[in-house]
Order: structure tokens, then sequence, then C-alpha cells
């Protein structure tokens, strides 16, 4: 696989990965509207190139708990997808899918585990598929990992996983969010060094260059 | 936690600190944090380390085996004493698990937490608490006052090691 040092990109290849960002969350909150039975829409997708040590701060700070399920992306784009949702807003996601608020402040329950880890796996699902006919390659995502922590731990555990490959990271990031509940849901897809050439040309090939939307 | 100015060292970062400054790391996962302390002196040093060993950047904060003798060299320089120094492990954690039988090398904090000690064996720096590993998230302060290293995680515990 050809390797790029991921150096500044052009802001063309910026707008191509922040339309792979729409795509992909765009289905997947499709899925996820289905799931939950509400209307769920998406947030202009971000993409960035961080140094892997300069975590992102979504939420305020690095204690905040958050549910989180965890992906190994293979294919021909490898990478990793992070899919999390806060602590506050836990009950009412968990409320729309078990039909019950969790406890306050307790260890989640086996069933509510299951049940975010299903969710992840539709969201995640259903953005790779959408990729994956976009750009006319594979892509496989792993069974979910969850885990219910500091957001510091989770996002510093992922990058740095990561990191054993490269110093730079590219993030795209999209936030689910519905418009009566106060449910926001953040999704990062941290593409492998690896995986932005195959995915560049791909894109270049659909569009002829890349649209602008 | 009282009011006292805490530095937060980041990943990738280490620093070292004398009273009434104190050094913290907040949401630690994989990464270890080896706090080294100087208790004659009152310095404290503290490092935030993301990998074992590191092929990709020479950026000295980013693995175990680069920074952990930069750290005990800016705490030289700082006027502690290497002989008087002892060490203290923190996080090392494996945050998440996938189902299904593990290929590959082992989890990426069980093999920082297994270097840190190597490292630190081997440049004669003893260890004297660890709090590492398992699937939890941790946050640390450490205060070069009396080298007091408070631990805490989510919704588990605080302890001081």
């Amino acid at each position: 696989m050809s390797t790029r040092e991921l150096g500044p990109l052009k802001p063309l290849e910026m707008d191509a990965l922040k339309e792979v960002g729409n795509i992909g969350a765009g289905h997947a909150a499709t899925a996820l509207s289905q799931m939950l039975g509400v209307t769920v829409r998406i947030t202009v997708p971000e993409a960035s190139i961080i140094r892997v040590q300069d975590i992102p701060r979504p939420l305020g700070g690095p204690e905040a708990v958050v549910a989180a399920t965890y992906f190994r992306i293979f294919g021909q784009a490898p990478g990793r997808m992070l899919i999390f949702t806060t602590r506050e807003v836990l009950p009412e996601v968990l409320l729309l899918l078990l039909g019950k608020r969790p406890r306050p402040d307790m260890p989640l329950l086996p069933e509510e585990e299951s049940a975010i880890r299903e969710m992840g796996n539709i969201l995640c699902s259903a953005y790779l598929n959408a990729l994956a006919d976009l750009m006319g390659m594979q892509l496989l995502p792993s069974v979910p990992a969850l885990a219910y922590d500091m957001v510091g731990s989770v996002l510093a555990t992922v990058l740095a996983e990561s990191a054993e490959s490269q110093d730079k990271a590219l993030l795209i990031e999209t936030r689910f969010v519905e418009a009566t509940r106060p449910i926001t849901m953040y999704l990062f897809l941290i593409p492998e060094s690896g995986a932005l050439e195959p995915m560049l040309k791909s894109l270049e090939n659909i569009s002829g260059g890349v649209k602008k939307v | 936690m009282p009011e006292e100015a805490v530095v937060q060292v980041g990943m990738a970062e280490f620093m070292v600190a004398v009273p009434p400054a104190k050094l913290g790391c907040f949401g630690v996962g994989s990464c270890i944090c080896i706090a080294l302390y100087d208790p004659l002196a009152k310095i404290a040093g503290l490092a935030h380390v993301m990998l074992p060993s590191d092929q990709t950047s020479a950026d000295l904060g980013r693995s175990v085996t680069s920074a952990v003798p930069a750290l005990i060299a800016a705490l030289e320089q700082a006027g502690a004493k290497k002989e008087r120094l002892f060490a203290r492990l923190v996080g090392g954690a494996t945050m998440f698990t996938f189902a299904g039988k593990q290929e590959g090398p082992a989890p990426l904090g069980e093999r920082n937490t297994i270097t840190a000690r190597a490292t630190l064996t081997e440049l004669g720096v003893e260890i004297r608490a660890e709090d590492c590993g398992g699937a939890l998230g941790r946050s640390l302060e450490l205060d070069p006052v009396d080298g007091t290293l408070a631990v805490w995680s989510a919704f588990q515990y605080i302890r001081w090691i």
C-alpha cells in the first residue's frame, strides 16, 4: 500500500474528505433515525490533520464520561472509527433504544451495553457501506469494542494506537443531533495514513475532480 | 482537590515541578504515566508517554525508552539526584477489548507498562508503586511538597499511591 506523509492537504482534498464524512454520516443518520424512531441530523463534517498527541476536546474536559464504541476498519482504506455519546445524553438514548431509563450513575447493565454496541454497529456499518459504494472498495468493520469511561482515556487510546505507525492523524468528525431531544452523538473516522491515497484517488475517479457541495 | 495550580502534562509531554506547583494527567488510557520524585530536594517529574518505543518521530516525549532518560536528565538539571529518585507508574490500561481470539502483539497499554518497568530497572530507579492495567481510564495528580500521588477513575475509586 502506498503511504504518504500526512502533510497539509490541498483544499480540494480536504473538501473531498469532508464529502466522504458527509455521505457516510448521512447514511448513518438515516439508519440511526430508523433505529431510534426520531429524526437525526448531521452537522457539517470537519476534517483535520492533527499530531496524534493533540487529542480533540469535544466535550469540555478529558474526564467527561462517555459511552464509546470502537471499530477497527479493514480493507483497502483501513482505519479506525470511534462513536460516542456523553453520560448526560445516554439516558435519552437508552430510553429510545430500550424503552426505559438507566439508573443514574450506575455501571451499565449487560442489556444496555449490548444496545449501545448494536447502535454503534448500525452507525458504523451504514457509514462504511456508503463509503465503500462511493469509493468502489471493500471496507469491513471489526466487531465493536465498548468502553464507558473518561473521554480523554478513550480518545487518547485510539490515537495512541495509530501513533505506532504515524505521528499525525487525519480525523473526520461528524456529530449526530436530534432536534427535539438533547441527543448528540460524536463519530470520528481516523483513516490510516496509507488509506489516504486510495481514498483520494477513488474520489477523483468518480467525479473527475471533486464536486463542490 | 484543593485549588493550587496543577500543570497538565499532556500526551507525549514530560515536566518537572517544585512546590507549590503540582503536575497532573487527566483522562489517561493506554498511555503510561511515569512519576519520579526526589523526596529530599522535593522535586517531582511526570512523563505522559504514548508508546513503548518510537520509530516515526524524534519527539522525546512520545515513547518510554526516550522519555524516561530525558525526564531524569531534566530532574537532575533542576537539582534532583538520580540515586534519590523513585518511580511510580499509572495507566497502561486496555480500554477496548475486541471479542474473539486476539492475535498480534499484546495490547499497547500492557506493552507500555512492561517497557516502563524494564527501562526504569535498567536505569537503576526503584519502582515503589503501580496502578496500571485493567480496562480503566485514570487521572492523577503529583504533589512535589511530599510526593503524594493521587489516582482516580471515573467510577471506581480515588487512591493515593
